[in-house]
């Protein structure tokens, strides 16, 4: 492994100049990620810069936007944080299927986005509850949807220079539950085979949204919106969850890779996705 | 006093939990001029070598050497397979085709980049059933003796490397006699042996011309020292040292000395300090894995289900391994022959070549791969009979003092007992109750043997000092089994003193006497058996001392508790330490122990070496003695997913009489936990070129502690039927007890959901087709019904 | 003297760390890692490195009490923290009480991955003193054992928390020692 400097700023602004001098450079946000992939060579740099020190990407609180959600909280932190509310809680789920405790001590919820793995644990839930990310670009800070942050395997709509500060992430309704599966072969330290999240709103007994979201069955996290508008206004039974299951099996593209065949993986879309969105109909509070 | 059999803590406890205990990597900081050598690997599995061009590279800063297969100035032929250079051709991939040794690793990173490569892909086989034919797309050795003229093959294909066969009885008559008879094939796959150190060496070019090497190899004698000359045959053997520090796991696969002959090549190239840790990748694409089996089975037995006949196809693919005869199905072919009784036998081995990286020993040495079928055949007999799995085992099972396929005799055989055992701690008679959710559950048992190797010869120093301590040299390998500590309370008992009163110093060629290697789990009963007899020869002299202090016969003078306690004088006892005179000018005298000069007991034991075997594979001994294990699970299988999880494991082994239960019990215990890795999720995969593609830790599924069954749902039995030529009865127990959890656990899918595996690992993704096919079967016969 | 790593113009770091209770000082180039630091600078050698791509586990230190691969954390992210090896468990008052259950449980067999299962139970007990069984594998299944099916290190996991080889909660604070180290 080789570059040049390691930075640790205090300031966001001073991070944000540092990425736009030199364009050589990776954020280091964790690190459980960027340092095997700069030393097996995968990725080279001239500066990474290490953004651990930066108080104003910490913190979970609820403001009026909804859970703002600092994007170097530590997975661990976000794990056993208590404060989060209603469906919510799903995020600490999630952030607790990442890998082993070790890797969750030092990884962040930030950069488990930023990787924009397929297989990221985390990621549907953000697309489960419709979070945006809120994006330090030059001197401005912008909201973007996270269903469109991710682009693709290991790509993101950041630019060079970009700072992802916090995720945005809406009040849930009353009658929200959501649910999130991750089928591996070895539980939380393999990476899955499918990830399978999936939120239904109910109101007078029937579904007034829902939303189904996909890891490692495409080349980034997706959502299965024909199977979601399914759902809208049904009645929510098994057979119901059934049929939109294998409509998220038919729709998804998975691929032929170490952990698991194409055909292996939709069967297991489908499975996981009825368990999904069986556990999250559960979830609803007060049914 | 008593010291074996019981549980002595283990002498390197303390050094392991402090983090004192220092291995191969914890080494390298004492050599300030080290130089790193790093190899560069062939991205295909065969391919020809059109340009290779080390100039650039050579030129670049830190940069030693530069070494190919063509400059290197060695014979290839007598590298161990897995370390030889590709010269024009690459027959694996990950085969080295170029090592460098600069001042740093990065600068050898660097230059290994900076080498220039032009390959020609050719054609490659990469399994067993693509090689097994007679127009392979890859000839993998075109110059194998074996096809030579005149030599008759049963399998005239030109990737068959070697054959063996055996017989007894009359096969045709015995499957005339039977009532029923089941047959079957099956196969297994590849699988590393992920042992949690990397392989390591160091080799030090010392300023006398001396080379002392430090490694994780096993046999630091036997193997590593002897190939290192072998190979280097202008190096006197007597300027060759080869230690071994704490090593971090072998099981089999630091038999081979893969990564010694490359470190010592260059430490000659470069007249330096060199040292060559293998990446994990390289752990995974250069270091030898198993070698899988494919067996073709048939089975007879009569009405009472006695087998009646055997008839057995076996293939031990070998992967690359060119020019090797040693291999002819014979080694898994063992594991076929010594626990059932069967009076008609037709065994035809072969062994085979791949494009793959050549194999090796791993725990059982073909065990696990070879039994698979012939257990689940044992299964379908047993159920066509109307017998229980237990039933129709023990009904076949060999009896002490009976013989094997082979003609020999067994002398020591606890199967009976370990299938008793194991069958009882999973509750095999009850059935297990559907609860309707997604799972089903169901139970499976299987046993079976692994011989040892009558090869090999072990010696062990024991020094007695004038102060009373003692001090015991050997030289087996310690790779974390534990046998050291009981080493040191065989010892211990021999000379009726304290564990803590013997210092083990173990693995310096230098220093400590010879010994081959510990493989074919002969450590404690080859090793231990040298200590023995070492201690008797210490204390024969320390006997003969009193008695001419005394004046009275030897036998009348008995050593125990550091003391000699006398018969036929006035003097009842004396410390040992009084047997050792003073080196000063008024009482040395001329004869007897002086202080200073310890009492040196050696002791030789050298297991009675095999007797060829007639055209019919016929000896009254092939092998030494046998270990014995059985197997018995449950599990729960998925309908959905098709993973299986295994809810109780029993691993009951026949050890002989165990000198420390608590180590034979961890034996037990991690023997599962690995066993089951290899029965549902170990497996290398290739790519189109070849390669591994899940050659790390994360993407091969190496088993974790939440693969375990909770503790108290994992039952050990230690089922002793004690070695008559073993240490106190101890025998070799570790490589058995992996080797029946495959076939227990293929058991219990058939038990839970009705189907048959015919290969292991038994991934999800294999198990859900299985059920899949089952379920189309049914669903088409109901609608023919309909 | 470490030799330089080609021809590179690097700057160096400076980084505080309080290792084991002694406060170093320590200049590195910027691209080594906590694992590279503590092995190669400080001799720190009961970290062990089997896989470099935190599979493994054999690398996990104590950072700020909390369990880490230190193959994947960089020098610079241990500036100003408190970090613990297998080393530092051992003190004058003996062996840590999980290292006596190791010892006594037959919990080791080739040792490799012994220091880092040792750190990531402390950790693990010094969160959560009497953990279930459950909430142990949960706990350890980032590091990886190929010898002993983990049912001894579980039992010893057990046994330490029990209370049986000693106080753990005494144990938890380290004293800081006098002086600085500048490497």
């Amino acid at each position: 492994m080789y570059f040049e400097r390691y930075e640790r700023p205090e300031t966001v602004q001073e991070a944000s100049a540092l990425l736009r001098e030199e364009r050589e450079s990776r954020i280091l946000a964790g690190g459980t990620d960027l340092v095997p992939r700069l030393k097996s060579g995968a990725w080279k740099t001239k500066m990474v810069v290490d953004l651990s020190r930066l108080e104003e990407l910490q913190g979970v609180r609820y403001t009026k936007r909804g859970l703002e959600l600092g994007a170097m909280v530590r997975l661990a932190a976000l794990q056993e944080e208590r404060s989060l509310q209603g469906a919510h809680r799903l995020l600490g789920e999630c952030a607790g299927h990442v890998s082993s405790i070790q890797v969750r001590n030092m990884a962040t919820i930030g950069g488990n986005s930023c990787n924009a793995s397929p297989s990221a644990d985390t990621a549907p839930a953000m697309l489960l509850f419709n979070a945006s990310a809120c994006i330090r670009r030059g001197d401005t800070e912008y909201l973007l949807p996270m269903d469109e942050f991710y682009m693709g395997a290991g790509r993101t709509a950041l630019e060079q220079g970009d700072i992802l500060l916090r995720f945005v992430i809406p009040k849930q309704p009353e009658h929200t539950g959501a649910a999130y599966y991750k089928y591996s072969i070895r539980g939380d330290s393999d990476i899955s085979i499918v990830g399978a999240g999936a939120k239904l709103v109910l109101e007078e007994g029937r579904i007034q949204e829902a939303r189904l979201a996909f890891a490692s069955v495409s080349a980034k996290t997706i959502r299965i919106q024909e199977a979601e508008r399914m759902l809208l206004g049904q009645e929510p039974t098994k057979e119901l969850f059934q049929e939109a299951a294998v409509l998220c099996a038919g729709l998804c593209a998975p691929i032929t890779d170490q952990r698991a065949s194409e055909s292996y993986r939709r069967k297991m879309t489908k499975v996981f996705a009825e368990k999904a969105l069986a556990s999250a109909f559960r979830r609803i509070s007060g049914i | 006093m008593k010291m074996t059999g019981k549980d002595y803590i283990r002498i390197d406890a303390y050094e392991k939990v402090t983090g004192r205990a220092e291995y191969m990597g914890d080494l390298v900081h004492k050599f300030p001029d080290l130089l790193y050598v790093k190899g560069l690997r062939s991205p295909y599995a065969h391919a020809r070598i059109l340009r290779l061009d080390i100039q650039k590279a050579s030129r670049l800063s830190g940069v030693r050497a530069v070494v190919t297969g063509e400059n290197a100035g060695v014979d290839w032929g007598k590298f161990p397979q897995q370390s030889r250079m590709a010269v024009t051709e690459t027959l694996w991939a990950g085969q080295t085709v170029a090592l460098v040794a600069a001042e740093s690793l990065e600068e050898a990173k660097r230059a290994i980049e900076a080498i220039e490569v032009e390959y020609e892909p050719l054609e490659h086989v990469l399994t067993w059933q693509e090689s097994f034919c007679e127009r392979p797309k890859s000839v993998v050795d075109p110059k194998l003796p074996i096809h030579q003229p005149g030599k008759p093959m049963h399998f005239p294909y030109p990737n068959v490397a070697g054959e063996f066969v055996q017989q007894k009885g009359e096969i045709e008559k015995g499957f005339l006699e039977a009532a029923v008879t089941v047959e079957g094939e099956f196969w297994t796959e590849k699988r590393v042996h992920s042992q949690l150190e990397r392989a390591a060496a160091l080799c030090a070019y010392e300023k006398d011309g001396k080379f002392t090497m430090w490694c994780n190899g096993c046999g630091i004698h036997g193997v590593v020292k002897k190939a290192l000359a072998a190979a280097f045959p202008q190096i006197p053997y007597s300027d060759i040292r080869v230690i071994s520090p704490y090593t971090g796991g072998s099981f089999g696969n630091r038999n081979i000395p893969y990564v010694e002959l490359p470190c010592f090549l260059m430490a000659l190239k470069t007249k330096g300090t060199v040292f060559y840790e293998f990446t994990r990748e390289e752990m995974f694409t250069a270091a030898p894995t198993n070698w899988v089996c494919a067996t073709k089975i048939k089975l007879g037995a009569d009405a009472e289900g006695r087998l009646t006949a055997k008839e057995l196809r076996l293939i031990e693919e070998l992967g690359a391994a060119a020019g090797n005869e040693a291999y002819t199905g014979r080694l898994s072919g063992s594991s076929t022959a010594n626990t059932y009784s069967v009076p008609n036998v037709s065994f035809l081995g072969c062994s085979l070549l791949t494009n793959t990286v050549p194999a090796g020993p791993y725990r059982g040495l073909g065990t696990p791969d070879a039994i698979f079928g012939l257990e689940l055949l044992m299964n379908e007999l047993a159920e066509k009979l109307h017998m229980s799995p237990l039933e129709i085992r023990l009904k076949n099972i060999i009896l002490r003092g009976e013989e094997d396929d082979y003609g020999e005799e067994i002398t020591s055989i606890g199967v009976a007992q370990c299938l008793q055992q194991a069958a009882e701690a999973v509750e095999l008679s009850v059935p297990c109750v559907q609860d309707g959710s997604e799972w089903l559950y169901g139970k499976g048992i299987a046993c079976c043997g692994k011989q040892n190797g009558p090869n090999g010869r072990s010696e062990a120093d024991v020094l007695i000092h004038h102060d009373g301590s003692i001090e015991v040299r050997v030289s087996c390998d310690n790779h974390g089994m534990g046998v050291s500590t009981a080493l040191v309370q065989i010892a211990a008992e021999e000379l009726s003193v304290e564990p803590k009163q013997i210092r083990l110093v173990i693995g310096d060629t230098d220093r400590t006497p010879f010994d081959n290697f510990s493989a074919s789990s002969s450590g404690l009963y080859r090793t231990g058996g040298a200590v023995r007899i070492a201690c008797r020869d210490a204390k024969r002299q320390l006997q003969e001392e009193a008695a001419r202090m005394f004046g009275i016969p030897a036998e009348l003078a008995e050593i125990r508790e550091n003391r000699v306690y006398l018969r036929g004088t006035y003097v009842k006892s004396v410390p040992i330490c009084e047997l050792f005179r003073p080196l000063s000018m008024f009482e040395q005298d001329v004869w007897g122990l002086k202080q200073g000069t310890p009492v040196r007991g050696h002791g030789v034991f050298c297991p009675a070496q095999a007797v060829p075997w007639d055209e019919k594979g016929r000896t009254p001994r092939m092998w030494n003695w046998f270990q014995y294990a059985a197997s018995a699970v449950e599990i729960a299988v998925n309908q959905k997913t098709g993973q299986i999880k295994i809810l109780k494991i029993a691993n009951a082994g026949d050890t002989g009489s165990p000198i420390n239960p608590k180590i034979v019990e961890g034996q037990l215990e991690g023997a599962a936990h690995m066993a089951l890795g290899f029965t549902v999720q170990e497996q290398l995969l290739y790519d189109e070129n070849g390669k591994v593609k899940n050659a790390s830790l994360g993407d091969y599924r190496l088993p974790l502690i939440l693969d375990m069954p909770v503790n108290e749902n994992v039952k050990v039995c230690i089922c002793p039927d004690p070695l008559p030529d073993g240490p106190y009865g101890a025998k070799g127990m570790s490589e058995s007890v992996v080797s029946a959890v495959g076939a227990a656990v293929a058991g219990a899918l058939y038990d839970a959901a009705g189907i048959k595996a015919d290969h292991y690992p038994m991934t999800a993704e294999m198990v859900l087709r299985l059920l899949e096919e089952k379920k189309a079967v049914h669903d088409e016969k109901e609608r023919r019904q309909t | 003297m470490k030799r330089k790593e080609g021809k590179h113009n690097t700057e160096k770091i400076r980084i505080h760390m309080t290792v084991n209770g002694r406060c170093f000082e320590i200049r590195t180039e910027p691209y080594r890692t906590l694992l590279e630091v503590l092995r190669k600078d400080l001799l720190l050698t009961g970290v062990k490195c089997g896989c470099e791509d935190t599979n493994c586990g054999a690398c996990t230190v104590l950072l700020n009490g909390n369990a880490v691969k230190s193959c994947s954390v960089l020098a610079g992210q241990a500036d100003g923290c408190r970090v613990t090896t297998i080393e530092g468990l051992e003190t004058e008052r003996g062996l840590h009480p999980l290292q006596k259950a190791f010892m006594e449980h037959f919990a080791v067999q080739c040792g490799f991955c012994t220091p880092a299962m040792i750190l990531t139970a402390k950790s693990l007990l010094d969160k959560n003193p009497h953990p279930s069984e459950e909430q142990i594998r949960e706990g350890l299944h980032g590091n990886l054992c190929r010898c002993t099916g983990y049912v001894k290190i579980v039992e010893a996991i057990l046994a330490a928390a029990s209370g049986a080889y000693g106080e753990l909660s005494e144990r938890n604070e380290e004293e800081e020692q006098e002086g600085r180290h500048v490497f």
